[in-house]
This record gives C-alpha cells, structure tokens and sequence, in this order.
C-alpha cells in the first residue's frame, strides 16, 4: 500500500510541475526602465531614450558596504536609441543593455516639446494595450531633447532616480504649479469630447539669463524652462503643456496652471504674493486653500452656446505683510481678503482667455458639462470643441482669512 | 474509495452558487455590456437579476415535482427519454463549452499578464489539473472550498473598490442614459447568459435540504447582481466612458489603478486570488455537473468515472478558438446571447409536460 | 501492463474489497497446520521468542490472503532468509505454547495451594524471574489457614501490603468469633462440603478481614495474572478455587509538573503525568459532576494496554461514545506505549497530513473539551491525552484566548492565524514574487532586493531551500542537544549562522527575515503535529511557486482547502463549523466574550444545547444575585 500511495504521489506532483519555469526570471537578469524619453529621431522617426537602474548603487548601503559615491549618482544610465516605433526599442535595448528590458517600473514618459508640437497620438495612447505598462505613470513634457533631459537630469538628494521623479511629482500637494495628474487622467481626458488634458512640464536649467532686468514680476509667471535660478538638481518642473487631440498647443505658467487646479478640483494650497493695496510695491504673502470645491453651474442658452458659472470659495492664513500694517482687526481684514480676490480674479481673467485663445478647454468643463444631456450620441451632436470658445464664464471669487500666524499684529521697527 | 451520498448544506450551496456567478465578472463578459449601454451599464444587471429571478422560480418549481432527483433525471421522467436526452445534451453543452471557453480566456489572460513565456497548454492544463483534484473529491468538498475562500474573495473586493474611491469621478456617470433606451434594451436581453448558471441548482438539487432550494437560489442570484451591478458601476466611475469599452479585463484594471500612495501601487497582487478562486470553482463545479449529466444519460449512479471525459471535453473545447478575441465573442455569442432563453424554453417545455401529466410525483407518472 | 491496471484502477470506479483482513497476533506460534486458518501479517515472525531474529518461516506460503502485490514479494523473501529460530528449539516453544494456553484460555484455578503456586511459578517462570514474589503465610484464624500471596515486586506498595494485608491476616484476625463450618469438632452430623466450607471462609476473609479499599474475586489463572501484572496481589487460601485480587498499586512515577510543550501565561500550569489514574483524578478534579464517565478499555494484543475513556454522560452524544470505544476495543496490534501511536491506529484518515484528534498536555483543555461534549482517551504511561472530535479550529485554539480578556484573546488569535498564514506561504510568496512577478514590489524596495542579490551566486528557488533546509536541521538537532547549551546554541546558531551566510554571499539579507518570520509563525501554532503538517507542506508551497509563481500557490491553496474539507474526524467534518455551516456557530475564529458563549458546538450535536442562560450575569438585573431560576 505505501508503494502504491508513493507512485501515486510522484505522478501528481509530475503533473503539477506542468508549467516548468518559463518565467522563472531572477531579477538581477531584468534591467528596470525607471523613464523613456521620446524625441524626434536623427537617424531615426525617433530616439528612444531609456534610463535604467543600477541597483546595486541604489542598495549600495544594504550589504553592510560603504555606498558608492563616484560615477552614477542617483543610480542609473541612459540608453539613447534612433527606432522606428516605441515598443520595439525595448527589443532593440537588448542590444545594448546585458539585462531583459521591462517596463513595469518606468514612472515618466518624457516627451519633447518638439515631437509634442507635431502630436503625440500615436505614441502614448497605444502603450495603454501593453501588459508592462502602468496607467498611475506620469506623462511629462520637456523643453529640449529629452534623451539630454534624462541623462543630465540626476538626483542630489537620493540614490534612486525613480523616487526622486515620484516625490517631484507629489508637489501637487502643496503647489498650485504641478498638475495632479497621470496617464491615466491624460488618457480619459484625451478621449473625452472637447476637453483638452495637461502634462507636466519640465525643463533642464537654463545656463543664460531668463529675464534682462530686475523689474518685479509676479512670482506666477515662471515656468519650466523660464525660472531664473541656480544650483540644485537639473530637472525643474513647473506648469503645464496643454494638448488637443494629442497635438501640443500651448504653455500654462504657475498662475494659469492654479486656476486649472482650482476649476478642477485638485488645488491643495498655493502661497501668493497679494500686492498691498495701501503701500503699492509692497506685497502680503497669503496662503491660498480651498474651502470646498468649485461650484460649477453649466447652462446651454438659446443660441446653444454654453454658458458657464463658476464659483470658487477659499480660504487661508496670513503669512506675513511687509508693511507691517494692522490688516489683522475684524475691520481691516476685508482689505486683505478683497486684495486676495482682486488678484486671483485677475488671474483668472488672463487664464480664461489664454483658454479661448487656444480654443481648448483645459479646465474641464466638457467632463462637467456632460449632466445636461441624456444620452451619449446627443452629447456628441451637441460638439463642445466647437461651442466653447464662445462660451460665457462668469467667475466669482470668495476668500476668508482664518488664522493669522503667530503674531496677531506687527510693531513697527524703530 | 467509497462514499455515502454527498450532503450540501444552505450556506455552502449558496456561497458555492455565488462564486460561480462571480467569476463571470472577472473576465470580459462586462465588456459587452458596456459596449451596448455606454454609460448606463449599471442598469443591466440589475434588469438581469430580475429576468433570472423569474427563470430560477421556474427552474425550482420543475425540481420540486420530484424531490431527490436532479434535473436531468426529472426532466426524463416528464418528456420521456428522446426529449430528455436532447435536453441533457443542451445541459452538458453548456457546462463544458462554458468551462472550456472560461479556461481559455483565463489562460490567455494569465499568459499575457503574468507568466508570458509559457506555453498555454500548459497553463490552461495545470489550472485543470487543479479543478478536476477537486471536482473528484465530491461536490460536498467543492461547496465546503467555495464556503471556505468566499471570505477571501469578498473581503479583497471589498478593500479593492474601497480603495478605487479617490479615483472616481461622478461625472463618468452622465449622460444619465448612455446610449440611450434602445441601447440599453439591447444590454440586457443580450447579456442574460451570465446568468443561466443558475442550472447547477438543478443539478446539486438532491444534495440540498428539503425546501430551501428556493432561498439559496434567490440569495445567491440576488448577490451576483449586486455584485456585478458594484462592479459594472465601479468601472465605469473609475475610467470614464469610452476609455472602459476599450479594456479586455475592467476589473483587473481597476486593480491596477489603485494608489496608496507612494508605497502601496501595486495592489493588482490582491485581485490574483479573487480571480483565480472564482474561476477555479467554476471549473470544478462545471467539471462535476457535466459528469454528473453524463452519468446520468448513462445511468450510472457515480459520476467520477465521467470527470475526466468532462475534462478532456472541456480541453478540447478550450482550444478550439484561435486567438482570445474569438473566445471572448463566442462565448458573448453563444452563452451570453442564446444560452439563457435556451434555458427559459426548455424549462417552461417541462412545466408544460408537467402540467399535461397532472401535477405531483405521485399523480399519473409513467414509469421510464 | 501493470501500470495500466493501476491507471485504470485509479480512474475507473471500483468497490472496495469485501471481507475481514483480520489481523491475530500469535499465529506463527501456533501449531504449523492451523497456521492458514488466520489471515495474518504475511506470517512474519514479530515476536521475538527465544531471542532469536526473526526469521522467515517456510510454512507461510499458505498466508495468501493479501490482496496486493506484495505477497510474492514476501514469499520470494522467506526463502532466502536463514533457517527459523523456531525450529531449532522445539521443547521450548512447546512449553511457552502450553503457559500460554494456561494463561490465556478459561483455566480455573485449583482448590489446593500447592498447585496454584506451581502453576503460577510456571507462568512466571520463577525461578529465574526474580520479579515474582509468593509469600506464604498462615492467617490467624481460629483454626488457622494456610495461605499465599503472589505479587511482582517493585511495583506493590510495600506499606499497603505489610498494613493493610500481612499484618490484619496474621495478626489480627484472631479477634472475632471463630470462623463458621472450619471447627475441628463438629457435634451435629457429616462434616460439610469442602467447598462449602472453604467458600465460606473466603467470603469472611473477604468481607471482615481485609481493610482494602478495593477487591476483586478472581476465577482463572488469566485474571490472576493479568492483575498481578497491573501491581496487584492475588490471595490463594487453601481449599478455595478463588484468589482475592487486592489493590496494592505502587507504582512509580513522575509527579505532576508544568506542561512541557504547552504552556501558557495566565492559567494552571498542571500537566499530565505517565499514570493513567493520575491523569483522571486531574480532570476529575476540574469538573465535578456524578455524570463523568471513566471507562477502561484494554488496547492491543501482545502488551495490552490499559486506556481510559472519559466523557460527560448527559452531554456527550452517545453514537460519538460509542465509536470510540468500538474503535478503541477493535485494535489488534502488538504495543500501543503511546497516544501517536493509538491516534494513527483510530483516526479515520491517518495518511492525511492533518491530526484528526487533539492530543494535550494540560488537564483543563480535556475538561473544557469534556464540558463542550466530546471524549477523551487517556493511554497508561502517557502524558498527552487526546480529545476527539477535533476541527481545524480547535487547532488553532489555545486554552489562554479564554482566560485573559477579551479584546487581548481574540487579538492573540488573530496572530496566531497570521502566523499560520505566514509559516505556510510565506517562502512561497517570496519565491513568487522576486521569480515571477516583481511588478507587484515597491520600486525602492525592489532595487534592495536586486542590489542585494547581486552578490548571491544563486537562485531564489535554491537560496531559499539552502535557508530552509538548514533551519530544519537546527530545529531538529536543537531537540537533542542538553538542556543548557541547547538553548545557547540555538540563538547563536541561528542568528551566527544567518549573518555569516550573508557576509559569505550565499544568501541575501532579506531572506534570513523572510526565514525567521517562518519560523516564528510556526512556532505560534499551539498544537505540535498540526505545526508539523505545516512545516513539511511549506516545501510543497515553494517548489509550487518556483515552478509557477502565483498561480501555482493558487491552485496549490485551491487543492490543499479542497483536500481539507473532505476529512473527517469521527465524522465531524474537518472544516466545521466554517464549511459546512452549522447553527449558531460563532465563536470558532472570533471569540466571544465570555457572557455570550451560551451554546455548546453545534457539530457535536450534545445532548444540552445550551451552555449558559442568556443573561448569565445575574448581578446585571436590578435586585443584586441570582433570585431563583429564570
């Protein structure tokens, strides 16, 4: 009987190690692409550029060994190739880099600014079909080249460039000048009707001057490529491109890209430079939250053209006023507030026309604008791409000053 | 190794008939739905559950009139012979060819997501291997594993679309009527397949105590609608209209979508067992009814020396299509479309011989 | 085409073989023509008389009662093996064939002392066995009788025998009224009969001469010998065909102590001893009831041993006590010296990998599992007490969820089905996914692990059995080394010997974590041979999942549930009361609070259903204590 149940046993497990190890992959034989990079090729429709992790600079402190300062900081290479198409470069990789290709930890997708403006259509929206790929990546646009873009753009802070490029992006949390929002957002966005989605957009820093003179300019109007700074790591983010049907149309800088947040319901919190209405070339830093989110009212008038009412509610906290005035009593703080308003009316005014003047709906009311309809097909009929550039926005504007700091008022210095 | 008579008690009979429902949702069944109705795809199911309602009162009420015998040997006693066999045959058809299409499509998903090198017949004849394991060891420990893991399945969907909240969008849901009524319409009446599983109660009916046929049915349909109805509703909410009539496998994307963070990306980790429990159940369990209708057509009181012609049935029917599209599409066209109303004429065919012999097991039967 | 038999015999249904494959010890001793009247275990020869090996007999070729294919295997075998031992001493094996007929047939023993003492000095074979002791003496009657007692030294209590035996016999019994029917001078007619007379002086010894607090008559030999075997000793007087067996146990043992497998914070640190009476007077001392049942049950058939079968009568299920006891009583086997040994002969499917008893070490885990309505079966020389029916979450259990308090005993339980969960599967997992799926791990955490494993010269699948199989042995050879240094040596073994591995490069860091979680959540689990089946089935679990990844795990768990659900523990199914659900079964993996637990299982279907009234805190209602029943 024990020989029996024996065999009987053996067999089973026989048939059990049906599936073999095909797939057995140890994962020091797989290199894992943290970005591509797209350009316009120079031999090529495209260069694909790659950067690929080095783990064992990143997990140089694991072993009980001394991290390796010198050479590759932040952990990583870049692989530039001339191909025809995206996908097979991961192929063609192979010829380069010892290790598989797999995409299952590639974070951006880096396009250049240069293939965005002749559309991008091709390129992004098919990766959705590959098993590797991750919606939760983010797509970013770069002024540039891209493959320069990822090879001089290395971490100070971290070893491993792809937390690096996570924790830039988690700045939507407490900036109004990086968007929320990933491949996934893009790509819905993309196929909905009329509304035209953001990507980052990010730049290496410029080595000449981005500005003549030093006139005061609103801190809003930076943007990726446009800050004028040095030192830190290479790669600045900062602002949006905006895309319609896949096509590169325009900028948004750090103001514009607020307003889309706030209209889309993923601003956190920006601080602003208000400019004091008693003391003209003196500023009040206000910190700007939002109370609840937008009230957006869309309404189709007789002429069938859209008209859109908008009401934003915020809130926020003094964060210091140069001129030392008592803004804080009961009695002044509605200058203060009015101040707040003034300015990001002003704001809004400037982004709802860039809006109009590139006929794209970046703030995304196509997504809102969809309740008025009852079915699919009449929406399609009704064709927002075309109805909203002679859309009516009317915005209104509500700011609170909660909390004041620690100093209830300021003595004046002596 | 001898064994008495399988017993199945309520919970396990109506956990086990769950599952099976269940795992229709994790493969691309949903896909036509949403393709029909667009954004109101939400109201298919529950539509469907209603219509399946009605056929499970049929269904039970034909069992009823012999208790202790299944389907196949009741239907014999009402038609006579010719008939029933033409009947059983229908009954094996769908329990093979729907375990043979569920086994392909489930293999080419694991090939093109996880284990891409390896050939499929492999695969689709470890996961086989599997169910038939189990399917020989009764529908009593089929009932007690699905018992068993439907915690498992119903706590990792829960913490799934719990966690997808963040990510949904309420304006995904209008326009309110998607493609409007006619498309709706034509969600429903072609998208009843799902639902004609509920012919395993037929065929676990003499395991069950006493009357309680009715309520676990009820209970376990009424728990596969809410279900999907959670499902179609959370894939739409999370990838808006068209973006989800695009993908092969809405839950499995939404899985993917789900962020904690920084830390917690990769959850799709939690939506493998949920996936592969229901489907394996599935398979036992249509593993085990078809052998038992064999037996039955057969007359022979044990079913075991049937599974493994099921199982190489079900094989053979797994790999009959060519690719994973074509899969998808019969079994859209075959089990989701016609299957149903199959199942509705055949049963309202035996109540009407029922009737025409006059009520009761005792009143005016025939001896076969 | 044998393979084709097999084949078909596994797929092709098949009755099972009708008929007794009995088994009777002692069929090799009997005489070689009634030899294949028994059907036997191949006619091999497991006693060893005489010392000698055991050899093959060259008769058994009639034993072909074996239905598989191992009969010829045997047969071939008994031929090339040397000459028997049997045949080399024919007398003495004539002469142990007739004590044995002595002993145990329905010989009665005889009215005269002198052939008593002989027959019983042949049995024992006085006198080379020291053991056996025959004390005559005379018993201080008027007139005096002669008498003997027979008892095997060591195991009497030399105090019982001297007090409460010798001294009233010899010495205080001329007190009293002379003995009726044995005066010398009879005026009244014919003497009566011998037997009277002598009858009626045993029932006198019986009744008024021996303070013994237990004593049984005894009619033959096999009963007199059985009893002095126990510690027993038998009292012959002249002229009666009966032995008064009296208690003199005195056996020696080790005295009640801690458990030394289970032991627990908070509760008695009682354990079970080797005494089977011991043992019963622990749990006899928790639950108080008249209604708690001790049986005796001989086991086996060379060496019987004595075991005991405790239940509550009015709430254990009548059909469960008396499965045991037939199960019990049906054994036939040579030696049964320990409880694993009689569980593998009772359970109902001793090949599975799960233990279908729960064995224990501590009296109030038996008396809690009595009160709920199962039985116990105590085994002589014992400490580990089994307790059947048991499911897989009576496994699971420890007696310390219930005494501390609620929130911490339930929060108890669920560690310890995490480490459950973690000793089964967790080197599967890690094999899976660091093999197969490494999309499912955190970028960061994904480049600690390839940067680690860049120094490692081998694969997961072979890193992870190397750790594996060396913790194994540590666990094994830990059992054997003494006490003091075992304990040094483990810490330093493992922790040593885990940083060296990874200082050498054979394995990466992240394993030896990977490796101690194991071992810890294997240590969580209370009961011993289930954390055995859970040991070796981890194996399986990663050889699985390197060859598959996670679907193999799957399909691994799918079957392995699927397995459990179908075995059965004295017909309670394994899975109970999760799958199949029965009524009011809550409370098996969240404990309720002590108040609430108002119902025995339901699969044990006990003869009271309820435990507790519904409020069994009678100082909750206005008015203070209990005021009467409900």
């Amino acid at each position: 009987m024990a020989g029996k149940t024996f065999k009987i046993m053996l067999v089973l497990l026989l048939l059990l190690s049906l599936p073999g190890c095909y797939n057995y992959n140890e994962p020091d034989e797989i290199a894992w692409v943290l970005a591509l990079g797209l350009d316009r090729g120079r031999e090529n429709i495209l260069t694909v550029t790659a950067v690929i992790a080095v783990p064992k600079d990143i997990a140089g402190a694991g072993g009980g060994e001394a991290a390796s300062g010198g050479g590759s900081q932040g952990g990583f290479f870049t692989v530039s190739l001339e191909a025809p198409t995206l996908l097979s470069s991961l192929e063609l990789l192979n010829a380069v880099v010892d290790r598989r290709v797999n995409l299952s930890h590639t974070t951006w997708f880096i396009f250049s600014r240069e293939l965005a403006e002749q559309g991008i259509n091709r390129y992004f929206a098919p990766i959705a079909r590959f098993y590797q790929f991750r919606r939760t990546s983010h797509v970013v646009t770069c002024e540039g080249r891209a493959d320069e873009f990822l090879t001089r753009g290395r971490p100070v802070m971290e070893s491993n460039v792809s937390k690096y490029y996570e924790l830039l992006q988690l700045g939507w949390k407490y900036t109004e000048f990086i968007p929320r929002d990933n491949f996934h957002t893009f790509y819905y966005e993309a196929h909905s009707i009329g509304v035209a989605p953001v990507t980052f957009l990010a730049a290496l820093e410029k080595d000449e001057r981005v500005f003549p003179d030093n006139s005061p300019k609103p801190k809003g109007e930076y943007e990726a490529g446009r800050l004028p700074r040095r030192g830190g790591g290479k790669i600045e983010l900062m602002g949006a491109a905006v895309y319609k049907k896949g096509v590169m149309v325009g900028t948004l800088d750090a103001d514009e890209l607020g307003i889309r947040k706030m209209f889309n319901n993923t601003f956190k919190r920006t601080i602003m430079d208000v400019p004091d209405p008693n003391h003209p070339g003196k500023f009040i830093i206000m910190e700007v939250n939002p109370r609840t989110g937008p009230d957006i009212d869309i309404s189709i008038d007789e002429n069938g053209y859209p008209v859109i009412k908008v009401h934003l509610r915020l809130e926020g906290e003094v964060i210091s006023i140069q001129s030392g005035t008592h803004y804080e009593t009961p009695e002044n703080i509605g200058i203060i507030e009015a101040a707040v308003e003034k300015k990001v009316m002003k704001d809004i005014a400037v982004t709802i026309n860039k809006s109009k003047e590139l006929e794209a709906d970046f703030f995304g009311f196509g997504l809102q604008a969809k309740k008025l309809f009852p079915t699919w097909p009449r929406w399609e009929a009704y064709r927002w791409d075309e109805k909203y550039p002679q859309a009516d926005i009317e915005v209104t504007v509500d700011y609170r000053v909660r909390r004041t700091g620690l100093l209830h008022e300021m003595a004046p210095i002596r | 190794m001898m064994r008495g008579k399988p017993v199945i008690g309520v919970s396990e009979a109506t956990t086990l008939m769950f599952v099976l429902l269940l795992s229709r949702i994790f493969l691309a069944h949903i896909v036509f739905i949403i393709d029909a109705a667009a954004n109101a795809a939400w109201m298919v199911p529950i539509a469907d559950t209603i219509m399946a309602l009605a056929a499970l009162y049929l269904l039970v009420a034909v069992l009823k009139r012999e208790p202790g015998l299944n389907l196949a040997e009741t239907g014999e006693r009402l038609v006579g012979p010719y008939i029933n066999t033409g009947f059983s045959l229908y009954y094996l058809v769908v329990f093979v060819a729907g375990a043979g299409l569920t086994l392909r499509q489930l293999s080419e998903r694991v090939l093109s997501g996880f284990l891409p090198d390896t050939p499929i017949s492999l695969v689709s004849s470890f996961i086989l291997l599997g169910s038939l394991a189990v399917a020989y060891l009764g529908p009593e420990a089929v009932a007690r594993t699905a018992r068993f893991l439907v915690s498992v399945i119903v706590v990792s969907t829960l913490v799934l679309i719990i966690m997808t909240v963040p990510l949904w969008q309420t304006n995904a849901m209008y326009p309110l009527w998607g493609n409007g009524l006619p498309g709706i319409l034509k969600g429903i009446v072609n998208n009843t397949g799902d639902f004609v599983y509920i012919l395993l109660l037929g065929f676990i009916y003499p395991f069950l105590p006493g009357d309680r046929a009715l309520s676990i049915g009820f209970w376990s349909v009424a728990a596969m609608g809410a279900s999907m109805f959670i499902f179609v509703l959370v894939a739409i909410l999370v990838f808006a209209y068209p973006t989800v009539s695009e993908l092969n496998n809405p839950t499995f994307e939404v899985a993917r979508m789900v962020n904690l963070g920084r830390f917690g990306q990769r959850l799709e980790i939690l939506f493998l067992p949920i996936w592969m429990f229901s489907n394996l159940v599935f398979l036992s369990i249509s593993l085990y009814a078809g052998s038992s209708v064999l037996a039955t057509l057969s007359r022979v009181t044990d079913n075991r020396p049937f599974l493994f012609s099921a199982a190489v049935l079900t094989m053979v029917v797994a790999f009959m299509p060519q690719s994973e599209p074509q899969a998808a599409r019969w079994t859209h066209i075959f089990i989701s479309r016609y299957s149903f109303y199959i199942l509705v004429g055949i049963l309202l065919a035996l109540i009407g011989a029922g009737l025409l012999k006059g009520g009761g097991k005792d009143d005016g039967r025939q001896n076969l | 085409m044998s393979w084709l038999k097999t084949l078909s015999k596994l797929i092709i249904y098949q009755k099972p073989p009708s008929g007794p494959l009995g088994f009777e010890s002692g069929v090799e001793d009997r005489p070689p023509d009634k030899r294949g009247q028994a059907g036997g275990n191949d006619g091999r020869n497991l006693d060893a008389t005489n010392g000698n090996k055991a050899g093959a007999d060259a008769a058994g070729n009639g034993q072909d009662h074996r239905k598989n294919g191992s009969r010829s295997r045997m047969s071939r075998r008994r031929k090339t093996r040397g000459t028997d031992g049997r045949e080399n001493y024919p007398q003495q094996v004539e002469k142990n064939l007739e004590i044995d007929r002595i002993w145990q047939e329905q010989v009665g023993l005889s009215h005269r002392l002198e052939e008593n003492g002989e027959v019983l000095e042949k049995v024992f074979r006085v006198p080379e066995n020291k053991d056996a002791v025959f004390r005559s003496f005379t018993i201080g009657t008027r007139p005096p009788a002669r008498a003997m007692l027979v008892f095997i030294d060591g195991i009497t209590n030399a105090q019982v025998q001297n007090m409460a035996v010798l001294q009233p016999l010899m010495l205080l019994s001329g007190a009293g009224d002379p003995v009726p029917g044995r005066r010398t001078d009879n005026p009244d007619g014919d003497p009566p009969e011998q037997d009277v007379i002598g009858r009626d002086f045993f029932n006198r010894v019986k009744q008024a001469l021996l303070p013994n607090n237990q004593m049984a008559e005894a009619r033959t030999y096999g009963q007199v010998v059985n009893d002095i075997l126990n510690g027993n000793s038998a009292l012959f007087i002249e002229g009666c065909n009966r032995a008064l067996l009296l208690e003199t146990k005195g056996w020696h043992f080790r005295s009640v102590g801690t458990p030394q497998v289970e032991s627990v914070i908070r509760g008695p640190q009682e354990g079970f001893t080797e005494m089977l009476r011991v043992n019963t007077t622990l749990v006899r001392k928790i639950i108080q009831r008249p209604s708690l049942v001790t049986e005796f049950i001989k086991v086996g058939d060379a060496t019987p041993m004595q075991c005991a079968v405790m239940y509550i009568a009015d709430i254990a299920n009548p059909d469960l006590v008396q499965e045991v006891k037939r199960r019990l009583e049906s054994i036939r086997s040579d030696m049964i010296q320990e409880t694993g040994l009689v569980e593998q002969l009772i359970e109902d499917q001793p090949l599975h990998l799960v233990p279908q008893v729960l064995t224990t070490e501590r009296p109030d885990r038996v008396a809690a599992g009595l009160v709920e309505g199962r039985v116990a079966v105590f085994v002589d020389g014992n400490p580990f007490v089994m307790t059947m029916p048991c499911t897989f979450f009576n496994l699971m259990q420890s007696p310390e969820d219930a005494y501390v308090r609620w929130p911490f005993g339930n929060m108890m339980r669920i560690l310890r089905y995490m480490g459950l969960f973690l000793a089964l599967l967790l080197p599967a997992h890690y094999v899976a996914i660091v093999a197969y799926h490494q999309e499912f791990i955190p970028t960061d955490l994904l480049m600690a692990i390839t940067g680690a494993r860049e120094r490692v010269p081998f694969p997961s699948i072979v890193e992870v059995l190397i750790m594996e199989g060396s913790f194994e042995l540590i666990r094994e050879a830990g059992i054997r080394i003494p006490g003091t240094i075992g304990t040094t040596l483990g810490i330093v073994g493992a922790l040593i010997l885990g940083q060296a591995a990874v200082a050498a490069n054979i394995v990466s860091p992240i394993l030896i974590i990977v490796v101690a979680v194991t071992a810890l959540g294997s240590f969580a689990i209370p009961n011993y041979s289930f954390s055995l089946s859970i040991r070796l089935l981890r194996f399986v679990y990663i050889i699985l999942a390197s060859l598959s990844g996670l679907l193999g795990i799957l399909v691994g768990v799918f079957i392995h549930v699927g397995v459990m659900t179908t075995v059965k523990s004295f017909g309670v199914p394994f899975l109970a009361p999760l799958a199949p659900a029965t009524r009011k079964s809550s409370g098996y993996i969240w404990r309720l609070p002590a108040w609430s637990q108002e119902n025995r299982p339901d699969y044990l279907d006990p003869l009271k259903k309820r435990s507790q009234p519904e409020l069994s805190r009678r100082w909750l209602r206005p008015g203070g204590k209990e005021d009467g029943k409900t």
